[in-house]
């Protein structure tokens, strides 16, 4: 934006809380040792606030947001069961909907699992991350068992009739009723 | 839970209902589209020109198939026909003109019926209760008296021809010692001639009016034997031929009394009459003419006139499955059918497909000389009908049994073996014996012998001294004294089962047993009571084992089986009820394989599990087949000529022995029918709609390229050949099928979807810019 004219007297009288970048330096200096700063204002508070923060953390609280992680795949489990009984056994689009979604939560996160086991830290991380882990786990042991039910698993041996090859013929026979 | 179960049912249920096929009617437009059937007549017995007042071209033929019809003397087509029973009830012992009628004499001489020769409609009939019926009875037209006089070989009636009243009934006189074969009629006497073996002729006189006998004489004839053949001339004159001498006898009865014999060569050119004229049965311009009993000579005659000679009829017919015109027609001259358990057969072998591309297509007939007996076999193109080899093949022994190996040799040719009187064992072609000599190993033969009732396994040997032999290895006797083995029948070799277990209910599989080797002997005899009785058995023909047996008791032939796959269905007539039954047997080795990988009769699995059920069928069935596909994945469907003239396609899934009386869950589960005792024919079912076909000797099935399709083919008096689709048409776009919509609006979409793409870039690039 445009600057203010040179004549900084004049100006510098009528805005009282405005303040003027385009001085030099001493200048500033000047401005901020006067009334003109807002009520409250402490300049040497800032310092302050940034030393604390180059500090230690809470570690209580790191572990606390680590366990939030790591519950997480636990605490939809409870919902995942309602929704699959819910849902019932027959084949249609919701519960194949609410099935597929089940599956593929859990097999996402085992992808990211590197990531998110980086956001996990504190004393307590190994435990943390095993229970994230069995938690992703046992939503896939929910999601297959849905699908047992349903009856989509290939356990019976039906299932694998069209893989069974035919006998192989290892005699030919011949002949009949004689010819007159 | 409860409820969604109930929902789970119930599409199950609509699931498996989409699976149960039922063969849906044919729109009228697609009549003839994929079928074409031939009415057909048989080989002619007798036939009038029509002289009926309406001058009509018309000629009226009797048939030795028992048929009597009225065909167009232009171009040969039928007019009308009338389907006489098969047996002997049915057979025409002759015709005449009468007026506008014809009259026929059927039934070994009882029967009269008079047809309108225009419409073939029924006038009169009339039945002659008192007489038996005879194989050839002698008739005589009186036109002038309005009579038709009749002799069998007890009795002598007379028709008047007006409205079938019998007039009169006589009993020959002497019926005991003299056969009767002869008579002959001047205006009021009737003369009847028979013979006693070795003595004399007797002529009884017999009046017309009254059929009373007046006078009987004898002329003495020692040479006269039952056998001596003697034929009344139109003159009156009986002329008979002695064998031994050559000589021919004459006399003319009543006055004559002494025999005048003259020798053969004076009379013969009287002789030489054409006696008979017949049609052949498809070409309109061909005659057939009978010169003596069984010497049958064809002339054909072509647009000009001009007539040729052409001897014997052909065997052969390369038949175009779409429209059923004949491409070509093959004689093999001096052939003459085999002869296996009272049916004829020339067996036919498909030695090379078309599928091995510069090797032509092969197939191979086999006949036997009709003089010496021996073998003679013609190897052809199916295509051109043309002989493959330069001449017909002669082979000097005769064939008892044939069979084709399972191996090909380097041309992709199927060898051939013939095993001959002496149990020496020939294979065609003969550069196939490499073929033979790794056979050996692993083909068995069997022979089923319905005179002594032995069935006999024998294996293939190689001895230095006479080649390649076969030897006995196991034999079983279905008792002769009681029984007869009236069928055997086995698998397909082209046969290809597609899964090998069957799904339960429960989600379990109940494993198949595919023996390849099993065979179907039926045998029909008669118990101590006088009852005659079924059996079926299934022996496996490489060790013998009897796998399975089953008795009716009660029963009678004639059993139509089929044989496929893992079941076996046949048709019997219960005598007790009166009715036809249909059995259907099924067999399985249990939930689990005894053996995944291969197949060994020697060491077989353990004894199947065999399904059984039957049904009662409210009408006769003539001949039975299945349908058969490639891959085997199609549905099968069972195939049953009627006796009525159509031709019914039934759902194997009807005759599926597991069908339950009181069906639970698991058995809707698995999509079994409930058990109903009969099973109709409803009209949608019947696949020649209105074309009826009668007299069917066998249908026969085979696959089409498509998995989905059968082509069928009945054969017998009529034929008749479709395609059948068992499980619909699934693997090729429906008739109406709407390309030029489909294109259009795929073509229309793709267009739109470009031009909006650069539209919308068009515009974010203007967007961007501002």
């Amino acid at each position: 934006m445009s600057a203010p004219s040179q004549t900084s007297g004049s100006r510098f009288k009528k805005h009282k809380w405005a303040l003027d970048y385009t001085l030099k330096k001493a200048d500033r200096q000047l401005q901020l040792q006067t009334e003109h700063l807002p009520v409250g204002y402490c300049s040497t508070a800032l310092a302050q606030v940034q030393d604390a923060h180059t500090g230690t953390r809470d570690p209580n609280l790191v572990v606390k947001k680590s366990w939030d992680i790591a519950l997480a795949p636990m605490k939809q489990l409870p919902m995942n069961l309602f929704i699959m009984w819910m849902s019932g056994n027959s084949i249609s689009i919701f519960p194949i909907m609410m099935v597929g979604m089940m599956l593929f939560r859990p097999f996402k996160a085992l992808f990211t699992l590197q990531n998110t086991f980086k956001m996990i830290e504190g004393s307590q991380a190994i435990i943390q991350r095993m229970v994230y882990f069995l938690g992703n786990v046992l939503g896939i042991g929910l999601a297959l068992y849905k699908c047992q039910s349903m009856g989509l698993l290939p356990t019976h041996s039906s299932d694998w009739l069209a893989f069974v090859q035919p006998q192989q013929r290892l005699e030919y026979s011949g002949g009949g009723i004689p010819l007159s | 839970m409860a409820a969604s179960t109930c929902i789970l049912n119930f599409v199950k249920c609509l699931i498996i209902l989409f699976f149960v096929n039922v063969s849906l009617a044919l729109y009228a437009d697609q009549v003839g589209k994929f079928d074409w059937n031939q009415k057909l007549i048989g080989k002619v017995k007798y036939a009038l020109f029509d002289h009926s007042t309406h001058s009509s071209k018309r000629i009226v033929v009797a048939t030795e198939e028992n048929v009597i019809a009225a065909l167009n003397s232009k171009t040969g087509a039928i007019l009308w026909r009338h389907v006489f029973e098969k047996t002997s009830v049915g057979i025409v012992h002759a015709l005449y003109n009468v007026g506008n009628d014809v009259v026929t004499l059927t039934g070994g001489g009882n029967i009269i019926r008079s047809w309108n020769s225009a419409t073939g409609v029924l006038h009169w009939e009339s039945v002659a209760s008192k007489s038996t019926a005879t194989d050839n009875p002698q008739s005589l037209l009186m036109l002038e008296k309005k009579t038709l006089v009749v002799l069998t070989s007890d009795t002598v009636f007379a028709v008047g021809l007006a409205t079938g009243k019998i007039k009169w009934t006589a009993e020959v006189p002497n019926k005991d010692t003299v056969v009767y074969k002869h008579f002959y009629t001047d205006l009021d006497n009737l003369y009847l001639i028979g013979t006693v073996e070795g003595s004399h002729v007797t002529i009884a006189t017999i009046s017309l009016e009254t059929g009373k006998v007046k006078l009987q004489t004898q002329v003495p004839a020692s040479w006269v034997l039952l056998s001596t053949t003697c034929k009344m001339l139109q003159s009156g004159r009986l002329i008979c031929f002695e064998p031994r001498m050559k000589y021919l006898y004459s006399l003319q009865p009543p006055s004559g009394d002494q025999f005048v014999p003259t020798a053969l060569s004076d009379v013969m050119g009287q002789l030489m009459v054409i006696k008979d004229v017949s049609f052949t049965d498809l070409h309109a311009d061909s005659v057939g003419v009978q010169v003596a009993p069984d010497h049958h000579i064809v002339i054909t005659v072509d647009a000009s006139g001009q007539a040729k000679l052409v001897k014997d009829l052909p065997q052969v017919f390369g038949i175009d499955n779409l429209s059923g015109e004949v491409i070509w027609q093959k004689l093999i001259p001096g052939i003459v059918p085999f002869q296996q358990l009272g049916k004829e057969t020339l067996p036919l072998f498909v030695l090379r497909t078309t599928a091995h591309f510069p090797h032509p297509p092969e197939y191979a007939v086999l006949g036997k000389h009709k003089a010496t007996g021996n073998g003679l076999l013609d190897v052809f193109n199916p295509i051109t009908g043309r002989c493959m080899t330069r001449e017909v093949i002669q082979l000097n022994y005769r064939v008892q049994h044939v069979s084709q190996l399972a191996q090909h040799d380097a041309d992709f040719v199927r060898p051939v073996i013939f095993v001959d009187t002496n149990k020496l064992i020939h294979v065609y072609p003969e550069t196939a014996t490499d073929v033979l000599m790794e056979a050996v190993a692993h083909n068995y033969l069997f022979s089923a012998d319905a005179d002594t009732g032995v069935v006999t396994g024998y294996r293939m040997s190689l001895t230095a001294e006479k080649g390649f032999t076969s030897e006995p290895v196991w034999s079983v006797i279905l008792s002769k004294d009681t029984q007869r083995i009236t069928n055997v029948v086995a698998k397909r070799q082209n046969e290809h089962v597609h899964s090998q277990g069957r799904v339960l209910g429960d989600r379990s599989v109940l494993y198949k047993y595919l023996n390849p080797n099993l065979v179907v002997f039926t045998t029909e005899g008669q118990d101590d009571q006088e009852k005659s009785y079924v059996t079926l058995y299934l022996i496996d023909v490489i060790s013998g084992q009897v796998v399975f047996s089953a008795n009716h008791q009660r029963a009678k032939g004639p059993v139509n089986i089929v044989h496929s796959e893992n079941w076996v269905v046949y048709t019997y007539w219960n005598q007790r009820l009166r009715r036809h039954e249909v059995a259907a047997l099924e067999m399985y080795e249990g939930r689990t394989q005894s053996n995944t990988t291969a197949f060994s009769s020697l060491a077989p699995p353990p004894t199947p599990i065999v399904e059984r059920q039957a049904y009662i069928l409210p009408y006769t069935v003539v001949a039975m087949t299945t349908t058969i596909t490639e891959k085997g994945i199609t549905n099968r469907h069972i195939l049953l000529a009627l006796a009525d003239g159509g031709i019914l396609d039934l759902p194997k899934a009807l005759l599926d022995p597991r069908r339950p009386n009181t069906p639970t869950a698991e058995h809707r589960e698995e999509g079994l029918i409930p058990y109903m005792p009969e099973i109709g024919a409803p009209k949608e079912m019947i696949i020649n709609y209105n074309r009826s076909v009668f007299n069917i000797d066998a249908i026969y099935s085979a696959p089409a390229g498509l998995e989905s399709t059968t082509l069928i083919f009945a054969y017998g008096l009529d034929l008749f050949c479709t395609r059948v689709w068992p499980s619909k048409m699934f693997d090729v776009l429906k008739d109406d099928f709407d390309y030029w919509l489909i294109s259009v609006v795929l073509t229309a979409l793709i267009l739109s979807s470009i031009i909006l793409q650069k539209m919308a870039a068009r515009k974010q690039l203007h967007a961007a810019w501002k």
